[in-house]
């Protein structure tokens, strides 16, 4: 693995996925340096997901060609436990309720593997829950978080503050965030987007996939990609988000065609 | 009686309503081999390699013959509790034809002795531990456990062969042993019968991990008298075909019933269960939850029956029986019924079969849990609520690096 500071952390060439047998990324070619803060944003069915889903190594989404790589590594040689270890994280859009698995127990058991694969001692339990505690108080959440099971019985809001809670722990190198505004009011619209901003670093990379453009008000992108049937058809700055909330997804594809 | 006279008793046809999802390989010649009259101690390694890491008191059978205490078999009672033998003309298997009893009928019939466990008024026993190895050739037990008005033990069960243990050389000359080239395939059979008392209260736990060559044959017969409590524990992970028969009865008014298993089967493993809870009195109430998973190309099934008595005003069952299948060629059976014959009553039951969630499957792997401990969190996940149940802290704990097939 190459790792010089010019390495990108994640670059996608010409990448093509299938789903199913079906194509659904046609030739996406995307390149994410650290510190920078990417968002995808794009029509229902274009592809947003998919493209997280790929690169967290979701079974069942099959690279038909072009490249995948991260920190120069090629990503489809690794399962989804081995990214996670190297530092990619991804915030699901519908995270699962996973009754019987506590909460803490997964976040511990998640961070202990990571540290496992760096060459670190497990973490000390109670310095592990104290961290827990500071960054539950961070998300504004209840204590009775660490005695129940893996998001079970939580609302929509709760759900995606817990995985923005993951992210703090884990402290990806690579942050995905699946429509992690979908479902939110707006106060807990801006305790996620503080909660991601935490994250904000030259180390670090985090790149969005967002339909709408009101996160973008909080969390505020250096770069804004509009991604259209299975190709990133526009890149801009964060004005281009303004422009796209303005005249609509059309515009681009007509834009594209011209 | 030799292993032929004993294959003639027989089992029933598959006809049988109770044995219509039981292994037919459970008349299996070599399992009805004629037990040894002689008994054959199982080493001090293997009872220790077979113990469940529980602080109790043990005592040891094997074969359903009970091990003296100088030999290893037998930790100290507990005050308030006694264990002692049967007088012959006290053991009579149910009468009748039906398949239901048959079990009994053959633990009965060739059991080398039966044993009556008690526990007296209003003492609470606290824990005990009784573990059951098997002998060469068909071994057969017979017990009851008879709780006095008041008492309460919490009682745990365990069916295995300790073979795992290390053989060890050069131990005491005094303890016959048996070595692992003449053990032959054994057929466990096992007839309990629980008597509870007034207000008595007992935890039933049964952890079942006999090898995988074994055969075992269970009838539990279960009387629960008025606001008495009995909570089975069942936990049954071994052999190679099971069938298990249990009978409760809330016979006294207030009484509670409760039947948590967890079951695991897997490459060609054949487990039956065979439930039938009947509330004789008015206002008791029942649970029943199962757990099971299987793999492989193996079998399991459960049946479980509600029969509330016209006498059973106010009764209330609860039913819950959730499988998850771990490959497509391992089969579920699950068929609750139910039979009320009066009006005031409460009954549910819901059941569901499915496969180890893909979505959840990955979630945990994307946060970098490996995908062994991943299926085996889901697992452990899919039978918590029945595994909680069980009241030592450190079975639970051990059962939890035991559910992975």
């Amino acid at each position: 693995m190459t790792n010089t500071p010019s390495t990108p952390l994640l670059e996608a060439h010409d990448l093509h996925v299938e789903v199913n047998g079906k194509p659904i990324l046609k030739g996406l070619s995307l390149t994410v340096n650290a510190g920078e803060v990417h968002a995808i944003m794009g029509p229902n069915g274009s592809g947003k997901s998919t493209l997280s889903h790929v690169v967290a190594g979701k079974p069942g989404y099959t690279v038909t060609g072009g490249t995948l790589l991260y920190r120069g590594q090629d990503l489809q040689a690794l399962a989804p436990e081995e990214r996670a270890r190297a530092g990619i994280f991804l915030a699901f859009q519908y995270p699962l309720e996973i009754p019987g698995v506590n909460n803490v127990y997964l976040l511990k058991a998640a961070l202990n593997a990571k540290r496992k694969h760096l060459g670190q001692p497990e973490v000390d339990a109670f310095e592990f829950l104290q961290l827990v505690k500071s960054k539950m108080q961070r998300m504004q959440m209840d204590e009775a978080f660490l005695s129940r099971g893996v998001n079970e019985g939580f609302s929509g809001g709760e759900k995606k503050r817990n995985e923005v809670l993951q992210m703090q722990i884990l402290e990806p190198t690579l942050a995905l965030l699946d429509e992690t505004d979908s479902g939110l009011d707006i106060d807990a619209l801006k305790v996620v987007s503080a909660g991601v901003n935490d994250l904000r670093s030259p180390d670090r990379a985090i790149v969005i996939v967002t339909h709408y453009q009101r996160l973008l008000d909080y969390i505020v992108p250096d770069f804004v990609h509009v991604l259209a049937d299975g190709r990133i058809l526009l890149s801009g700055g964060k004005e281009l988000a303004l422009e796209l909330e303005a005249r609509g997804y059309d515009w681009v594809r007509a834009q594209d065609a011209a | 009686m030799s292993g032929e006279s004993l294959r003639a008793l027989g089992l029933p046809s598959g006809r049988d309503e109770a044995w219509k999802y039981a292994a037919r390989t459970l008349s299996r010649r070599d399992w009805w081999s004629a037990p040894s009259d002689a008994l054959s101690l199982p080493e001090k390694a293997a009872i220790a390699a077979a113990m469940l890491p529980v602080e109790a008191p043990v005592l040891v059978f094997a074969g359903g013959h009970a091990v003296p205490r100088a030999l290893g078999g037998f930790g100290a009672l507990p005050a308030g509790v006694s264990l002692r033998p049967m007088p012959e003309e006290t053991v009579k298997a149910p009468m009748g034809d039906s398949g239901e009893h048959r079990v009994a009928a053959i633990a009965a019939a060739t059991t080398p002795g039966a044993w009556e466990l008690a526990v007296a008024a209003n003492v609470d026993a606290g824990s005990l531990q009784l573990l059951h190895l098997p002998a060469q050739g068909a071994g057969a037990l017979v017990l009851r456990i008879n709780l006095a008005r008041g008492a309460r033990l919490q009682l745990l069960e365990s069916l295995a062969d300790g073979e795992s243990a290390p053989l060890t050389s050069g131990a005491s000359t005094n303890i016959p042993t048996h070595s692992a080239a003449n053990t032959a395939p054994a057929m466990l059979t096992r007839w309990v019968q629980v008597s509870l008392a007034d207000g008595a209260s007992l935890t039933h736990a049964i952890v079942q991990q006999l090898p995988l060559d074994a055969a075992l044959l269970e009838q539990l017969d279960v009387s629960v008298g008025r606001d008495a409590t009995y909570l089975a524990l069942p936990v049954s992970l071994g052999t190679q075909a099971a069938h298990t028969a249990a009978h409760l009865s809330l016979d006294g008014s207030g009484a509670f019933g409760h039947w948590q298993q967890f079951l695991r089967v897997d490459g060609n493993q054949h487990t039956d269960v065979q439930l039938t809870m009947t509330h004789a009195a008015a206002n008791t109430t029942s649970t029943q939850a199962v757990r099971a998973l299987a793999g492989g190309r193996s079998r399991g099934a459960f049946s479980g029956k509600v029969v509330m008595l016209s006498s059973a005003h106010g009764a209330d069952s609860a039913q819950s029986i959730r499988n998850l299948l771990l490959s497509a060629t391992a089969e579920l059976d699950t068929r609750p019924q139910l039979e009320i014959n009066v009006d005031d009553v409460k009954a549910s039951h819901g059941s569901t079969t499915g496969s180890l969630d893909l979505q959840a499957l990955f979630y945990l792997r994307s946060r970098g849990i490996g995908e062994q401990e991943a299926r085996r969190l889901l697992m452990q996940a899919f039978a918590a609520d029945v595994i909680a149940r069980l009241p030592w802290p450190s079975l639970r704990e051990w059962l939890a690096t035991r559910v992975l097939p």
